[in-house]
């Protein structure tokens, strides 16, 4: 081997050596959560998606058709499914205007904060979580639409996520299913308060209930708009599996066919979404409350 | 007597560089299609990693193709726009360019059998990374069924990959043979 060529590889192992070097210093510069790199992040997205979504444009138009060919094959099956399902709703209306009517009255006595008005901005979802490491989805909404840090993202099921990042034109919503997803939440039947935890998987685990708590399979699992970043009463699942300690919950959403989500922009006013820290978020529940409805809580769990 | 030879040489046609470009160029689109693959119900959450086949066939069969910074690329792609850790993807892309230029003559002798394996214990190899970081810069061990979905899929997908990429390749020096 020539003395040129020796010089060559040495050069190339340097070079690899230094590229690795680089990259892996990226991860934890990554995970440092840098206002410059999330923004540098964002931007990159909002260059990139319109191409994303083109991309992806095949792959929408197969699913479209499958899913035509699908409905086709079950109209009739449908078809029945769907009567039946209204008249089960009809009677759940007549149910809700009873329990509404009651609600208002049970408010009035206890005095309960009215919940923030929070303005719904529809945005199409580009993306879907592609890799087993990531729950996130692109939409394709940003600061130009309003949309801001920490608004939540539902849709007519439940809670799909919460902003994380804000481009110009598009936002990343961190899904309830991402591992880095903790959402305070309340049993819907005994009001018991917990913390649901993503695994990016189908999933998520109920953790931090009271001991006394007794979860039962079906039971559904509430936002209880602790911290004031979500909005109280926004259906996050139903408890799938009680074994021990340990409580499974599954989406109220169908994640997997996430087409277009519901922005709930405002509502955060006074909340600095940009360094929520772990202690002011999660704060410990006012022993002396005697209920457990904690929309307008804030950090030092007074009523605002 | 002057040497005329360089004058006649395609210099220019013969660079490189424009073949390195476009390497590059499709991997990142792979990428963005492995993004777009997860609309469909069946591969939510664990994509096969087309990009890495992709790469895995380049640095296998044209090594001169591969630029320095290739699998840097297609990994930091990957990594912003669709992954929690930036870099890790890239990281472990940048190794598998470092592995196929050692093991690139052994495999070239060997059959499509030695390729595959090779390219199980790579794959296996990239996910494994990724997961292990992520375990540790997270603290948390995230849901194995779609990292071993992930992988599964990937290594069943490599042959189809495989033979499509050497066919267009064979399109492609056909073309080139045939101008």
């Amino acid at each position: 081997m020539r003395a040129s060529d020796k010089a060559k590889i040495r050069q190339r192992r340097i070079a690899h050596t230094l590229l690795v070097v680089f990259s892996f210093s990226l991860m934890f510069l990554g995970k440092l959560d840098l206002n410059a790199l999330r923004s540098a992040r964002m931007s990159m997205n909002d260059f990139t998606a319109p191409f994303v979504d083109l991309v992806s444009a095949p792959v929408r138009g197969v699913e479209t058709m499958v899913q035509g060919i699908r409905t086709v094959a079950s109209l009739r099956a449908e078809n029945v499914r769907l009567q039946a399902e209204n008249a089960l709703l009809k009677r759940w209306r007549r149910r809700a205007e009873i329990l509404e009517s009651e609600n208002r009255q049970l408010r009035s006595v206890a005095g309960a904060v009215t919940p923030d008005r929070r303005q719904p901005v529809t945005a199409r979802a580009v993306t879907a979580p592609g890799g087993a490491f990531a729950h996130t989805v692109l939409v394709a909404n940003g600061r130009e639409q309003g949309i801001e840090r920490g608004n939540p993202v539902v849709t007519a099921d439940g809670l799909v996520g919460l902003v994380v990042d804000v481009g110009a034109t598009y936002a990343r919503v961190l899904m309830i299913s991402d591992i880095n997803a903790q959402i305070p939440v309340i049993l819907s039947s005994s009001s018991w308060p917990g913390v649901t935890v993503g695994n990016n998987g189908t999933f998520l685990s109920l953790r931090f209930l009271p001991e006394e708590a007794a979860p039962k399979v079906g039971e559904l699992v509430l936002t209880s708009g602790h911290g004031g970043v979500l909005p109280a009463g926004v259906p996050v699942g139903r408890v799938d599996l009680v074994r021990d300690d340990f409580v499974r919950v599954r989406p109220a959403v169908d994640l997997r066919h996430l087409s277009y989500v519901s922005i709930l922009v405002g509502g955060t006013e006074g909340i600095d979404l940009d360094n929520l820290a772990l202690e002011d978020y999660y704060t410990p529940l006012p022993e002396t409350e005697g209920t457990r409805l904690f929309e307008g809580v804030n950090a030092a769990g007074e009523r605002q | 007597m002057t040497p005329r030879g360089r004058f006649f040489q395609k210099a220019e046609l013969d660079s490189n560089w424009p073949f390195q470009f476009l390497i590059i160029v499709f991997g990142v689109v792979l990428a963005m299609f492995e993004g777009g693959l997860a609309l469909w119900p069946v591969f939510y959450g664990a994509t096969p990693i087309l990009s890495l086949i992709f790469l895995f066939w380049v640095a296998l069969h044209h090594e001169k193709l591969v630029f320095l910074v290739t699998g840097f690329l297609i990994g930091i792609a990957s990594d912003l726009l669709f992954s929690d850790l930036i870099g890790a993807r890239a990281t472990a892309y940048i190794a598998v360019v470092f592995l196929m230029d050692i093991r690139r003559a052994k495999l070239q002798q060997g059959d499509f059998r030695d390729v595959w394996v090779e390219f199980v214990a790579v794959t296996t190899g990239v996910v494994l990374f990724q997961f292990l970081v992520f375990s540790a810069l997270n603290l948390a061990i995230p849901a194995i069924t779609p990292v071993l979905f992930q992988v599964g899929v990937t290594l069943i997908l490599f042959p189809i990959g495989y033979v499509i990429l050497t066919t267009v390749n064979m399109a492609f020096n056909r073309i080139r043979v045939s101008s």
